[in-house]
């Protein structure tokens, strides 16, 4: 067979270009650590998370700190709305952290996608969908659902505010106080 | 026997029942202003006034799901405690008040008999939602405006019951044996609607679909055995349920219907086939009197087109025969060329068309072998491709991928 040798420069081409592409993912997953979504979360069952008796942070789902700089946020998607993170309650995380998602559904197959960001994961009830990510940058992200869960699939939406960590921790020292003063106000009381 | 008792059970839940909990047809609708324009399960304002306590359902069917409440609009007395009753289905509901106003359950929660109440002291009117399925149509108001107790029963305009044509909302939109009619059954004691009867593309109707009968009409359900295992259950909150779906002929269900209203119901496996009805009870004007009811205007039978339906059925038809027509013009044009004339011109035409000389091959002027021609236009081309693949690749990957807030484990 023959082939001219300008075939052979341009076939000689491609096949390079499919082994660049092959290495680029190679280094985005080795050299700058980009995760993948897995089962790493653990099972739960869907109807306890409706009921809010599964014994874990998703009675009461919200940020909880779990050591210097990391935090994990407990979220409960269910129709048509996370929680937090749907309406006035927005996911606040502080800036510079590590911060791994939780999330799990009470209900139906959704979706979890933070807009403007590679942070996108099913969430499937019986399941927990685990991501972490570090946000450098203060802001406010859209949150999504995107995966079609019922009639209002189209209004279920949110945000994550990334914030400042001093401003955060302030925020959260002002939580902290108010709870410890209407404790020692009860105490007082009695 | 049974004719007094029916006389006195209408009678007798016509004023009573309705004025309790009937519909307030005859009196003035407050003006929501659009607001239960995407409310599904809206059809009118239940007047309960004179009632110390109120209870709405959160989360009844409505809306494409248990995403209602019911009822949605209420009248009450001023000093009445209205109390939401929680569900349990369709997820987490809450009861929020549309722009300022006195309610607000909280965050939106599930569990079933959760209630929410709320006394409602001064006049006017309160519309509220659930916050997370607003825009499904979960919208409510309560009415709170004085009167109603005494005079509403003595109204005699109130026993009029559903209008004679009822509006079914859409209901019958799938039943194929539905042909618009309510069948009037108003002179009759008890009523017989048969379930499996020929219809929907196969024994899956109720004959007749719908029916007109009188308040403490007994209606009973006979099934023909055919088309399956089928059931009688009410759409959404109602008092029809006969149980699971159930095949065996000559099963019988029966209610008697005291209260005016239009009951819908279905059989719930083959619902989305069609096999809905409605009894509809009460009325319409004159009672059982009047048996000249039932929709003689919508005896026009066939197909009526409107105008923009003629153009495009016409426009259609149009399309199909237009090969047909360019054949039959191409016809007439080639029989209106004039006959060919030239010498011995009827035996040429016997034996074909001239034939036309052929263009002789020309010699090559250079011949080329396989490595001495260089495409290098081509080359220039896969060349440029290559170039831009690589681009999009470094900037999809490394800028728009990689340049974002990723996940890290």
């Amino acid at each position: 067979m023959q082939v001219h040798r300008f075939e052979k420069v341009w076939l000689g081409a491609a096949i390079l270009l499919i082994v660049g592409f092959i290495a680029t993912i190679a280094y985005g997953s080795v050299g700058v650590g980009v995760g993948m979504v897995d089962d790493s979360g653990g099972q739960i069952s869907a109807q306890e998370v409706q009921n809010g008796n599964t014994g874990t942070h998703f009675d009461d789902p919200g940020v909880v700190k779990t050591g210097d700089d990391k935090y994990t946020v407990y979220v409960v998607a269910r129709q048509f709305q996370f929680v937090p993170g749907s309406g006035d309650n927005p996911v606040q995380v502080p800036a510079g952290a590590n911060v791994t998602f939780r999330v799990t559904s009470a209900d139906v197959v959704h979706g979890f996608s933070v807009v403007e960001t590679n942070i996108n994961t099913m969430v499937i009830p019986g399941q927990v969908s685990e991501v972490s990510a570090r946000f450098n940058e203060p802001g406010t992200y859209g949150l999504i659902c995107h995966e079609y869960c019922g009639a209002a699939h189209h209004t279920m939406g949110g945000s994550v505010e990334v914030v400042p960590p001093e401003e955060y921790d302030m925020q959260q020292e002002n939580i902290d106080q108010s709870a410890d003063d209407a404790q020692a106000q009860e105490e007082a009381d009695q | 026997m049974a004719l007094s008792r029916r006389q006195f059970v209408g009678a007798a839940a016509g004023t009573a029942a309705l004025a309790a909990t009937g519909t307030a047809t005859a009196q003035e609708e407050p003006d929501y202003g659009g607001w239960f324009d995407d409310v599904s399960n809206y059809d009118g304002t239940a007047d309960k006034r004179g009632q110390d306590t109120v209870t709405i359902t959160v989360g009844a069917q409505g809306n494409n799901g248990a995403f209602a409440f019911d009822p949605p609009a209420v009248m009450v007395s001023p000093g009445t405690e209205v109390v939401w009753e929680w569900s349990g289905e369709g997820g987490g509901h809450n009861v929020v008040s549309d722009g300022d106003g006195p309610l607000d359950s909280g965050s939106p929660v599930s569990e079933a008999g959760t209630t929410y109440s709320h006394t409602f002291e001064s006049e006017g009117m309160f519309k509220y939602v659930c916050v997370p399925h607003k825009s499904l149509g979960m919208k409510g108001a309560v009415v709170v405006r004085p009167g109603g107790s005494g005079d509403g029963g003595s109204g005699g305009q109130q026993q009029q019951g559903p209008p004679e044509n009822p509006d079914y909302g859409g209901w019958f939109d799938d039943v194929s044996n539905y042909d618009g009619t309510t069948v009037d059954r108003t002179d009759a004691d008890s009523v017989e609607i048969s379930v499996g009867a020929q219809g929907n593309n196969g024994a899956f109707a109720f004959d007749p679909p719908a029916v007109r009968v009188t308040p403490g009409t007994e209606v009973t359900w006979t099934w023909t055995g055919e088309g399956g295992g089928h059931n009688v259950v009410s759409d959404g909150d109602g008092p029809l349920d006969s149980g699971g779906a159930v095949s065996e002929a000559g099963t019988t269900y029966s209610h008697t219907f005291e209260e005016m209203g239009v009951y819908k119901y279905a059989c719930v496996p083959h619902k989305s086939l069609g096999m809905k009805g409605a009894v509809v009870v009460g009325g319409p004007l004159g009672g059982s009197g009047g048996g000249s009811g039932g929709g003689s205007e919508q005896e026009g039978s066939g197909i009526e087109l409107s105008g923009p339906q003629w153009l495009l059925s016409g426009s259609i038809l149009l399309a199909f025969f237009s090969p047909l027509l360019f054949a039959v013009a191409m016809r007439r044009r080639q029989n209106g060329r004039p006959p060919q004339t030239g010498e011995g011109g009827e035996l040429q035409r016997a034996t074909g068309p001239e034939p036309v000389e052929e263009a002789a091959e020309t010699e090559p002027a250079v011949e080329l072998g396989h490595d001495e021609y260089d495409p290098k236009g081509t080359a220039a081309l896969v060349a440029f491709y290559f170039v831009l693949i690589g681009l999009l690749w470094v900037f999809m990957y490394f800028v728009e991928f990689l340049g974002r807030v990723s996940i890290i484990g």
